[in-house]
């Protein structure tokens, strides 16, 4: 089974934990370049997308995340998906620039804004999640496929082995992303 | 469970803030040396509680001009504060769009028997506790996260010690009884008997658990994580006796070492040469009647 890395450093962690353990694979939380090494694939979970880069800077893991990403499938979720994006906007900050996706933050509005769906589309099946003061993400190329829908907009695209959600699903009972994103794991692992 | 509407929408954006420093700020100024720092979120107030304490009256809401421009000038979720009881200021902070309202005892209580239903709100809720039974009573009324009090303004972290300690040690006690005697325990706690249930079931709160009150080093931030707090606040620790460049290198340090809470190593580097930090009040100094934790039923 793959060892999927969850990266620590701050925000929603542990529930994405629990999601891979319950579908049978191991979880690492990553915090430091060592750790990093160790995984098969890596979750950039929710949180505070300026937060991260700050403690990244400060440890010297940014340049290790980015070259990371070039080796194993990385998901981003919320944060981790502006962390991911190749252009950020609302402000403008830097980037890992591992998908060709642009992110503006806090698109959807405030915390009053935030709400949750159960009419995500996602494989054609309708799934929930909640956007928590979530950006908007936006294709760039078309390299970069809609992997979920909402409202006819895309909240979630993949590219190669690497996929972002504006959305977060591990606060939902489904597990349907955790399980596709395990699958994209394993196939890169091959 | 209680349940209010978007619940789990409110206890989402908690989850989101963990592993992180949520800083008190005055002004745009300081709200941008924080979200520099590596703040997850900023308390937009006019007074920090080391001011509010030596200059004394009666403390209120923030001017909600004051607060959106902090929101106008940071990316990351501003709180407000609103006093004890005063569902007036939380209405208003609601409408003004704050991401987080502080139902707070460093405010001069507007009601001393009631806190706010916070149920009616769709804005998330934050409430102090010094033990188990006081947080239980705050998530009862509809408070989406729950910080530990500790002693607001002094710089001295042995009451957030005090209270957290009391309530992780109420949680493991709770675990370990039978579930004939939760009833008992529910009426000692004067708590709901459903999430005495919970607690014993889980083994936490129902609701994301974080440290106030006294936290003015990075090795006082470590102190309260290793304890149990999943984030922690810091209110006058960062910006009182402070020029900005030392704020911003305490505000720095501080995230680090919350951050990385089990690395002895790099909290020793976190607490190199830093800026004196600010000059505290032992307990003793401060009469029983003067203490914030003792505001809240």
């Amino acid at each position: 089974m793959p060892r999927i890395g969850v990266l620590a450093l701050q925000g929603c962690v542990k529930l994405h934990q629990e999601k891979i353990q319950k579908l049978g694979a191991s979880s690492i939380l990553v915090k430091n370049k060592e750790d990093l090494f160790m995984v098969d694939g890596l979750i950039l979970p929710g949180g505070e997308s300026s937060t991260m880069i700050k403690i990244c800077d400060l440890f010297g893991l940014w340049n290790p995340l980015y070259e990371r990403g070039g080796q194993i499938p990385y998901w981003g979720v919320c944060a981790g998906s502006i962390l991911m994006a190749k252009e950020v906007l609302n402000p403008n900050q830097k980037s890992l620039a591992l998908m060709n996706v642009q992110a503006t933050r806090n698109a959807y509005g405030r915390q009053i804004q935030s709400f949750e769906s159960n009419a995500i589309v996602f494989q054609n099946k309708p799934t929930s999640g909640f956007f928590i003061r979530a950006p908007k993400l936006i294709a760039l190329s078309k390299d970069v496929q809609s992997l979920a829908t909402f409202e006819s907009e895309t909240v979630a695209w993949e590219e190669g082995m690497h996929m972002v959600s504006s959305f977060h699903p591990e606060l939902t009972d489904s597990c349907e992303m955790h399980s596709y994103f395990l699958s994209k794991v394993k196939d890169s692992a091959l | 469970m209680s349940e209010s509407p978007k619940w789990k929408l409110k206890t989402g954006l908690a989850e989101m803030l963990k592993g992180g420093v949520i800083m008190d700020v005055m002004n745009v100024e300081q709200a941008k040396i924080a979200e520099q720092a590596g703040a997850v979120a900023v308390m937009a107030l006019e007074r920090i509680p080391s001011l509010i304490r030596s200059q004394g009256g009666v403390a209120r809401m923030s001017d909600p001009k004051m607060i959106s421009e902090i929101m106008n000038t940071v990316n990351i979720p501003v709180m407000a504060k609103c006093r004890i009881g005063h569902f007036a200021e939380a209405q208003i902070l609601q409408e003004l769009g704050v991401d987080f309202i502080d139902e707070s005892e460093v405010l001069t209580p507007a009601d001393e028997e009631n806190h706010i239903n916070k149920h009616k709100f769709q804005v998330p809720f934050v409430c102090g506790c010094t033990d188990l039974g006081e947080a239980l009573r705050r998530i009862d009324e509809g408070a989406a996260l729950i910080r530990t009090k500790g002693e607001a303004g002094t710089g001295n972290v042995v009451e957030a010690v005090r209270h957290m300690r009391t309530l992780m040690k109420e949680i493991r006690q709770i675990q370990k009884m039978d579930i004939d005697e939760l009833f008992a325990e529910a009426k000692r706690l004067r708590a709901s008997s459903e999430l005495v249930r919970y607690v014993h079931e889980n083994g936490r709160l129902p609701v994301p658990n974080f440290s106030a009150g006294g936290v003015a080093t990075p090795a006082d931030a470590s102190l309260m994580m290793q304890l149990g707090a999943e984030t922690v606040f810091v209110g006058s620790g960062i910006f009182m006796d402070a020029s900005p460049i030392e704020a911003e290198k305490r505000a720095k340090s501080i995230v680090l070492a919350t951050a990385q809470f089990e690395s002895p190593k790099i909290l020793l580097d976190a607490s190199k040469d830093l800026p004196q930090a600010m000059r505290g009040i032992e307990m003793k100094a401060i009469e029983a009647t003067e203490r914030l934790s003792t505001r809240g039923w």
